[in-house]
């Protein structure tokens, strides 16, 4: 589905990715884990369009992505979540995820205008799907709130829906667990999950082990730029250098 | 739910009187300069509901939308004075100017900070005004005169209710225009590009896109007032487009609330109540529209419309409460 081949991203002279190989498989979880530093932001956001690549391809589909926009990359089907929320604040929970139909949603400026017929059907189209995506991660209730007044918790799982508006193919979710206490955490592995069962492919990047062994099929590890390790969740957790990095780490 | 049906028939309430009030205006007020005046407070409306689609919606700054302002009445005066076309015709195509201009100018600006995006609106507003100023065929000191405000050939400024019908027709449709601008999914890219530019990004909207097409909008707004302006006057000369003539609709969206439909209005019509009461005291002027700024910045961010929404909210709330008690009570009495 993604495949990202040798990528470089240099600060300065330092590199906060370095040459990582990564291959993300349709219809699996995937997860990216590894201590604080380790590059797995900035790779996500060369993923999605935000940091360019020094050096590397990413390919989608087959077709190379490398260094695309991200309104083109969201529109094509990579829609990702953010580690720093990054909500639109004052506007309500409904508006957020009907921003993310924006792609999806189809009429110009003139159909807008004069509320044509079309407009009307897309914007009903675009606020069912809205509120359908709400309720599977639990937020239909709160429609109408400001999403800064939300709690920590439910503004991740807002981006997750807002996310989801987008109809992509695959989700990019960073530390969604990150700030969620244990059975908000638990709500959410089973969201993955179901996510994952609607044909969506999943990349989770986690700071959390037991999270990412419980839901994802495959895992990389990255530490300080480098790709450490990669294999079945039970294979990287056996493996030494992997356990020191964390050990280190912490 | 029930508190939110009662604010909104409150505001259909206040709706329906203001419009009231403004259609039969003309009714109430012989006194012809007083209808000029009102058919000026329309274009202010309009214009500072143009700069609120641009400042409270996309979350883009211009200290500069005199320029645009002016560039509606010139190119208007000329297209019809030298060009002989009909001025309801003209005034579209220098509005459809201004906004092409706007667009052309938000092009590379729409990348900047908006502390940036102020100083080069500003650089901009006052390049427009050295233009004017030195083109000699403009006449810009003398002034250059302009045909008046007329529709299918009649001369609506022979009777200032008809000018100030035809201003109320098209603040209508501008309010209209821009409610259904701002609750459409361009409106909804606006606001996210102003809150947060990179999930913007991330959510498949064209930010670039949208920033130009605000200022282009924007634009077409004070362009489309400034035309209109220049046919009420039947003169355009240089000095009402200084560039500092700019923080006018600013000061409207401030006080009146920005990122609402009605803010500008009540905005326009103030600043032009104290304006005109004020006229012939200009340094008192100055001072006390910056008091008002600086104090509606520190203590009510929101303008008016967020005092009245506050205000209408607690009508509301005892409103839902009187009638519950009465209810209550009504159903006490049955036993
Ligand atoms: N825009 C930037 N400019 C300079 N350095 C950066 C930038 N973004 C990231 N870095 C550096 O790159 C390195 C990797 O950061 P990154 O955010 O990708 O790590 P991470 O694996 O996501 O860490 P965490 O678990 O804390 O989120 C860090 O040393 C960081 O300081
Ligand atoms: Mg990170």
């Amino acid at each position: 589905m993604i495949k990202a081949e040798n990528i470089l991203v240099q600060f300065g002279g330092i590199s906060a990715v370095n040459h990582v190989s990564i291959e993300v498989r349709k219809g699996r979880i995937t997860g990216l884990i590894g201590p604080n530093g380790a590059g797995k932001t900035t790779f996500f956001n060369c993923i999605s369009g935000v940091q360019n690549v020094t050096e590397g391809k990413i390919y989608y589909e087959g077709k190379d992505i490398t260094n695309g926009r991200g309104f083109q990359l969201c529109e094509a089907g990579i829609a990702r979540t953010y580690q720093n929320i990054n909500l639109f604040h004052s506007l309500s929970v409904l508006d957020n995820a009907l921003i993310g139909k924006h792609c999806r949603t189809h009429y110009g400026f003139f159909a807008a205008l004069f509320g044509t017929p079309r407009m009307r059907r897309e914007e009903e189209k675009a606020r069912e799907d809205a509120l359908e995506k709400l309720k599977i991660v639990g937020l239909d209730h709160k429609k109408d709130l400001k999403a800064g007044q939300l709690p920590y918790g439910e503004q991740r799982l807002l981006e997750i829906a807002r996310a989801l508006c987008t109809e992509p193919k695959v989700l990019l979710l960073d530390e969604p667990a990150a700030g969620m206490n244990a059975t908000e955490k638990v709500v959410l592995n089973d969201l993955i999950k179901k996510i994952a069962s609607m044909g969506i492919t999943v990349l989770v990047i986690e700071h959390d082990m037991d999270v990412i062994m419980n839901i994802s099929d495959y895992v990389y590890v990255m530490n300080d730029g480098f790709l450490l390790a990669e294999g079945k969740p039970e294979e990287v957790q056996r493996n030494p250098e992997v356990i020191t990095a964390y050990l280190g780490g912490n | 739910m029930k508190g939110n049906m009662t604010v909104k028939k409150l505001n259909r309430i206040i709706l329906l009187v203001l419009g009231v009030i403004a259609v039969i205006l003309p009714l109430l007020i012989t006194n012809s300069y007083r209808l000029y005046f009102f058919s000026f407070v329309g274009i202010y409306v309009v214009a500072a509901s143009g700069l609120d689609i641009l400042f409270g919606y996309a979350g883009m700054i211009s200290f500069g939308h005199i320029a645009y302002y002016a560039i509606g009445a010139y190119v208007t005066t000329l297209l019809t004075s030298y060009a002989g076309l009909p001025v309801m015709a003209s005034i579209l195509i220098a509005a459809a100017v201004a906004a092409a201009a706007g667009a052309l100018v938000a092009l590379p600006c729409s990348k900047l900070k908006f502390q940036f995006l102020a100083l080069a609106s500003i650089a901009f507003a006052n390049f427009i005004y050295q233009l004017i100023c030195n083109i000699e065929f403009l006449q810009p000191y003398r002034g250059m005169k302009v045909e008046p405000l007329s529709i299918f050939g009649v001369n609506l400024n022979s009777d200032y209710r008809y000018t100030y019908y035809f201003i109320l027709v098209w603040v209508v449709i501008a309010l209209l225009a821009k409610h259904m601008i701002v609750k459409s999914k361009i409106g909804r890219a606006f606001m996210a590009c102003r809150d947060n530019t990179r999930s913007a990004d991330g959510m498949g909207i064209n930010v670039r896109k949208y920033k130009v097409m605000a200022f282009a909008i924007s634009t077409f707004y004070v362009g489309f007032a400034g035309a209109c302006a220049a046919h009420l006057n039947e003169l355009v000369v240089c000095n009402t487009y200084v560039q500092a003539n700019s923080f006018n609709y600013v000061i409207m969206c401030i006080f009146g609330g920005v990122n609402t439909i009605f803010g500008p209005v009540i905005g326009a019509v103030v600043f032009q109540f104290i304006n005109e009461a004020l006229a012939s005291a200009t340094a008192w002027r100055d001072i006390i529209f910056g008091g008002i700024v600086m104090l509606f910045i520190a203590f009510l961010p929101g303008g008016c419309m967020s005092a009245l929404r506050g205000l209408e909210e607690k009508l509301a709330a005892r409103f839902s409460l009187g009638k519950k008690e009465a209810a209550s009570k009504g159903g006490k009495k049955d036993d």
